[in-house]
C-alpha cells in the first residue's frame, strides 16, 4: 500500500467518524448550523478524494448525499429519519468499501451497483423517478425464479442475505426477520462457508446465507433490513431474464458459464459431479490461454469444493478469477491506526541518542581491557554503565508504551450509533452519556474492548432498561439513560456502563445456578448478593431456558469476562433491582509488568499473578475440616474451600505433613484457598498470551521468561478453580 | 426445557432461543442420536435451526415452525436423503 492510499484510509476513516458524529447530532438538533456545515466539509472533502484515489463509486455516493444536505441548508428539503437513515446507510457502505481497499488496493467490483442502489432509494425517498442503469441482478435470482410456480405477475426483487458470524451476538434472528419480508416467493438456504465438523462447530457463529425472490417493491424490504443494511443485497429482477453483458474474450465466456453452472448446483443435488466438471472445463479453458497458475488455483478450489460438498470454494476461485463478482464485501477487521503525538517521538529520540551515548561508553571499557592494571576502576565504571543502561531501558520501555497508547474515543463514538439504531427496533428512548472519551489504554486493550462494550450497551438497552411505559408506571422518568464512562483508576483504568433500568436479583441468579447444577445449594445460599451476581459471568448459566427474565444476558457475558482477563483485566457487575446495573471493566494502563508470585508445586515452579491473590498464610493443620469429600478452613468467621494445587494441575503431592501453605485466591464465586509446597519470591514480568502448543494447557494466563532464560508458566486462578 | 433427548432421537418444543444452541450441538454430538422430531416447535432461532441444518439427520417433519416447515424443511429433507 502506497502513502497516499494509506494517508487516505485513514484521512476517509476520520472523516466518516466525523460525518457519524454531526448527522446524529443533527437528528437531535436539526437546525444546528455549524453540524451541517461540518458534514457538508465532510461530504466535499471525500467526494475530493474520491476522484483523486480514482473511486468513482464513492465519488457518485458522496455527490448525492451532498446533494441531500444542500437541500437541507437551503430549507428546500427538511431533515427526517429517513433521511438520515439514509445517509447513515451511504456512511455503512463508504466504510465497508474502505475496507475493500485497505485489503485489496480496489473497491469491490459491485460497489457501482451499490452506489447506484442507493442512489435509487434516495431518489424513492424523495420521490424522484428512478433514474440511471438498473442494476444487474445476480445469478442465482434466475435459477430460483424457475423454480417458483406459478410465475410471478408483478415485479420481483432478489433478496441475499448473508448475516455476519457474530450476528447472534447482536441480538439477531435472521430467520425471524426473513419471516416479516412480505411477498416471499422463494428462500434457499446454504452454508456460507463450507460446514466444519459437528465437534468443531460454535454453535453461537452464523455461517448461513439466504436468498429470497420477493414479490413487491423494494422499499418494504429495505425498511425491514435497514439494522443489517451492510449484510444485505437487494436488487431488482426482471421475470424475464435479460441477457448478460456479453464477454468480450473467449475464455471470460467459458468462465462465466462455469460460473452459472456453479451457482445452479444447490449443495443437495447431484454436486459433486457437477462441481468437478465445472472445475476442470475452466481449468482447461485457463491452460489454454496460457493461465496454467490461475488454471491450477481453479483445480485446487475444485477439489475442495467437491470434498466440502458445496459449491463456495470453487465459486470464490471463479470470482477472483476476473468478471462480475458477486461478494459481500470482506469482513476483515480494520485495524486502528495510530496517532501520535510528535512530543513522544522526541522522547523516544532523545532516549536513543543516550542509549548510543552509553554503548559508546561501554566500547570504550571494553578497549580499556588488558590496557590498565586498574582493574578494580574499570569494573565500578562498568558497574555505572549497566546501572545507567538499566534507567534507559526501563525509560525505552515507558516510551514505547506511550507511545502505544490510544484514547478510547474512537470505540466509545459508535455507540450513540448504536443506541439510536437499537432503541428504535426496540421502541426504547434512552440518552447515552459519554464522559472520560480523552482517557488513554493500550492500542491492543482499546481494540479489544470494541467488542465487550458492544455486547453490555447492548445488553443495557435490551435487558436492562424498561419500556417508557413501564418505567412511567414505577415512577422514573419514560427517557432511559445509559452512561459509558472512562476513568483512570489507582492501577490503570476503568470503563464502567452504567443503566438506570430494571436491575438484576441476585436471588434468581442463585436459583438458576443451583437448577443448573453450577454450584450446590449450600455455596449458592452462602454467597452475598454482590458475589451472587458475578455469576452471570459463569458459562452455562446463561442456556436455562426457563430464567426468561435474564435470557440473553449470558450469551456473551462470559465471553466479556474472557476476553476482559485475556488483556490482564477484571470485570465486575453490581446492581440494585428497580434501581439500575453498572458493569465495571478494570483494565491496566498499558502493557504493563505483572507483579508475579512464584510458587513451587511438587517439582514444578509456577507464576501466580498478585492482584489475584487475596493473602497468604500458613494454616495449623488443626484448622483443617473436611466437608463433602474435601476440605476447609474458617477465615475471618467464613468458610473457605480449601484445594490442593497439586491435584489441578495433575502434579504429585509434596511432603503431605507440616502445616500446608495457602495462598487465598478471590475466584469469581469468593475466595479460594489453594494449597502449593512453597513460595519463592515475587518478580515483575511482562506477561505473554499462551502461543503454540502451550496455549492447548489448560489454566494459563500466559508465559514469561524469567532472568535464567527459562520459560515460567502463569497460571489463571479463576480457570483453575472454575 | 425445549431441547430434550427421547430414545435415539432429539425432541424440539416450544419455543426454541438461541440459547438452546449450545444444549442441542452438545446433543448432537452423541452419535446414537438418529433423527430430530421438531412438530412441537412453535418458534426456532436461526442458531438452533443452523444446527439442525449441520447434523444431517433425518427429520421428523413437518416442522411446527411453519416458516421453517415452509421454507427450510425441504432443502433439509432433500440434504439429509442426498447425504444418507
Amino acid at each position: 500500500m502506497s502513502d497516499l492510499d494509506e494517508q487516505f484510509l485513514s484521512e476517509a476513516r476520520d472523516l466518516l467518524a466525523q460525518a457519524g458524529e454531526d448527522l446524529l447530532a443533527l437528528e437531535r438538533e436539526p437546525a444546528s448550523p455549524e453540524r451541517i456545515d461540518s458534514l457538508f466539509r465532510v461530504l466535499h472533502t471525500l467526494k475530493g478524494s474520491a476522484g483523486i484515489m480514482d473511486l468513482a463509486p464513492l465519488g457518485r455516493l458522496m455527490h448525492a448525499a451532498e446533494d441531500l444536505l444542500g437541500a437541507w441548508r437551503s430549507g428546500a428539503r427538511a431533515p427526517s429519519p429517513a433521511l438520515v437513515d439514509w445517509l447513515l446507510a451511504a456512511l455503512d457502505r463508504t466504510d465497508g468499501w474502505l475496507v475493500d481497499f485497505e485489503v485489496t488496493g480496489r473497491l469491490r467490483d459491485e460497489a457501482s451497483d451499490e452506489a447506484a442502489a442507493l442512489d435509487a432509494r434516495l431518489a424513492a425517498l424523495c420521490g424522484k423517478p428512478q433514474s440511471g442503469p438498473a442494476v444487474e441482478p445476480p445469478h442465482w435470482a434466475a435459477t430460483l425464479l424457475g423454480s417458483v410456480d406459478p410465475a410471478p405477475k408483478g415485479p420481483v426483487l432478489a433478496v441475499e442475505y448473508e448475516p455476519r458470524a457474530r450476528c447472534f451476538f447482536d441480538g439477531d434472528d435472521p430467520i425471524d426477520l426473513l419471516r416479516s419480508l412480505p411477498g416471499l416467493i422463494a428462500l434457499r438456504v446454504e452454508a456460507r462457508e463450507p460446514w466444519p465438523p459437528l465437534e468443531e462447530m460454535d454453535p453461537f457463529a452464523c455461517n448461513l446465507r439466504f436468498r429470497a425472490l420477493v414479490e413487491g417493491d423494494s422499499s418494504e424490504a429495505q425498511a425491514l433490513f435497514r439494522f443489517v443494511a451492510d449484510q444485505v443485497r437487494i436488487v431488482p429482477v426482471e421475470a424475464r431474464r435479460p441477457p448478460r453483458p456479453s464477454p468480450t474474450h473467449l475464455d471470460e465466456a467459458v468462465i462465466e458459464e462455469q460460473r452459472r453452472l456453479v451457482d445452479e448446483v444447490a449443495a443437495d443435488d447431484e454436486a459433486v459431479g457437477r462441481l468437478a466438471s465445472a472445475a476442470r472445463a475452466a481449468a482447461n479453458v485457463l491452460r489454454a490461454f496460457g493461465k496454467a497458475e490461475e488454471a491450477a488455483r481453479i483445480e485446487a478450489a475444485g477439489r475442495a469444493a467437491v470434498a466440502a460438498g458445496t459449491p463456495a470454494p470453487l465459486r470464490a476461485a471463479l470470482d477472483a478469477s476476473g468478471g462480475q463478482a458477486w461478494s459481500l464485501g470482506s469482513t476483515a477487521l480494520s485495524t486502528m491506526a495510530l496517532r501520535v503525538d510528535p512530543a513522544r517521538v522526541d522522547a523516544l529520540a532523545d532516549l536513543v541518542g543516550e542509549l548510543i551515548v552509553a554503548k559508546n561508553a561501554l566500547a570504550h571499557l571494553a578497549a580499556q581491557r588488558g590496557k590498565t592494571a586498574d582493574a578494580p576502576a574499570v569494573l565500578r565504571a562498568l558497574e555505572d554503565q549497566v546501572a545507567g543502561l538499566d534507567r534507559l531501558t526501563a525509560g525505552l520501555q515507558r516510551a514505547v508504551l506511550e507511545i502505544r497508547m490510544m484514547s478510547v474515543g474512537p470505540v466509545f463514538r459508535r455507540f450513540p450509533r448504536v443506541i439510536r439504531d437499537a432503541g428504535r427496533s426496540l421502541g426504547k428512548e434512552v440518552t447515552l452519556i459519554l464522559t472520560g472519551e480523552d482517557t488513554e489504554l493500550d492500542k491492543t486493550t482499546v481494540e479489544m474492548l470494541s467488542e465487550p462494550l458492544l455486547h453490555l450497551v447492548r445488553n443495557a438497552l435490551d435487558h436492562g432498561i424498561e419500556t417508557p411505559s413501564e418505567r412511567v408506571a414505577t415512577g422514573k422518568p419514560a427517557l432511559g439513560r445509559i452512561e459509558l464512562r472512562a476513568v483512570r483508576s489507582s492501577d490503570g483504568v476503568a470503563i464502567e456502563i452504567e443503566d438506570d433500568g430494571r436491575g438484576i436479583d441476585a436471588e434468581a441468579l442463585r436459583r438458576t445456578a443451583i437448577a443448573r447444577g453450577l454450584l450446590p445449594p449450600e455455596a449458592a445460599t452462602s454467597l452475598s448478593d454482590e458475589d451472587a451476581l458475578q455469576l452471570v459471568f459463569r458459562p452455562g448459566l446463561s442456556t436455562a431456558a426457563e430464567v426468561t427474565d435474564l435470557s440473553g444476558r449470558g450469551v456473551g457475558m462470559d465471553a466479556v469476562r474472557s476476553a476482559v482477563e485475556a488483556a490482564g483485566g477484571r470485570v465486575r457487575l453490581s446492581s440494585r433491582p428497580g434501581r439500575g446495573t453498572t458493569c465495571r471493566l478494570e483494565l491496566p494502563a498499558g502493557l504493563l509488568a505483572t507483579r508475579l508470585l512464584l510458587v513451587r508445586v511438587g517439582e514444578d515452579r509456577f507464576g501466580l499473578p498478585m492482584d489475584r491473590t487475596a493473602e497468604t498464610l500458613r494454616l495449623p493443620r488443626s484448622h483443617v475440616r473436611p466437608i463433602q469429600g474435601g476440605s476447609a478452613f474458617v477465615l475471618r468467621d467464613r468458610t473457605v474451600p480449601l484445594v490442593q494445587a497439586a491435584d489441578l494441575l495433575g502434579r504429585s503431592h509434596g511432603a503431605a505433613d507440616g502445616d500446608p501453605l495457602v495462598i487465598v485466591v478471590a475466584a469469581a464465586q469468593g475466595p479460594v484457598g489453594l494449597v502449593v509446597d512453597a513460595i519463592e519470591e515475587r518478580l515483575d514480568a511482562v506477561v505473554k498470551r499462551p502461543e503454540g502448543l502451550v496455549a492447548t494447557l489448560p489454566h494459563l494466563l500466559g508465559t514469561t521468561l524469567r532472568g535464567d532464560g527459562q520459560v515460567l508458566l502463569v497460571l489463571d486462578p479463576e480457570g483453575l478453580l472454575a | 426445557m425445549s431441547v430434550r433427548q427421547q430414545g435415539s432421537s432429539l425432541v424440539l418444543e416450544g419455543d426454541c432461543p438461541v440459547e438452546d444452541a449450545e444444549m442441542l450441538a452438545d446433543l448432537l454430538r452423541d452419535p446414537s442420536i438418529d433423527g430430530i422430531d421438531w412438530t412441537g416447535a412453535q418458534r426456532i432461532h436461526t442458531a438452533v435451526v443452523q444446527l439442525a441444518i449441520l447434523a444431517r439427520l433425518p427429520v421428523a417433519g413437518p416442522c411446527g415452525d411453519g416458516f421453517v416447515a415452509r421454507w427450510i424443511e425441504p432443502y433439509m429433507v432433500a440434504t439429509s436423503e442426498g447425504k444418507g
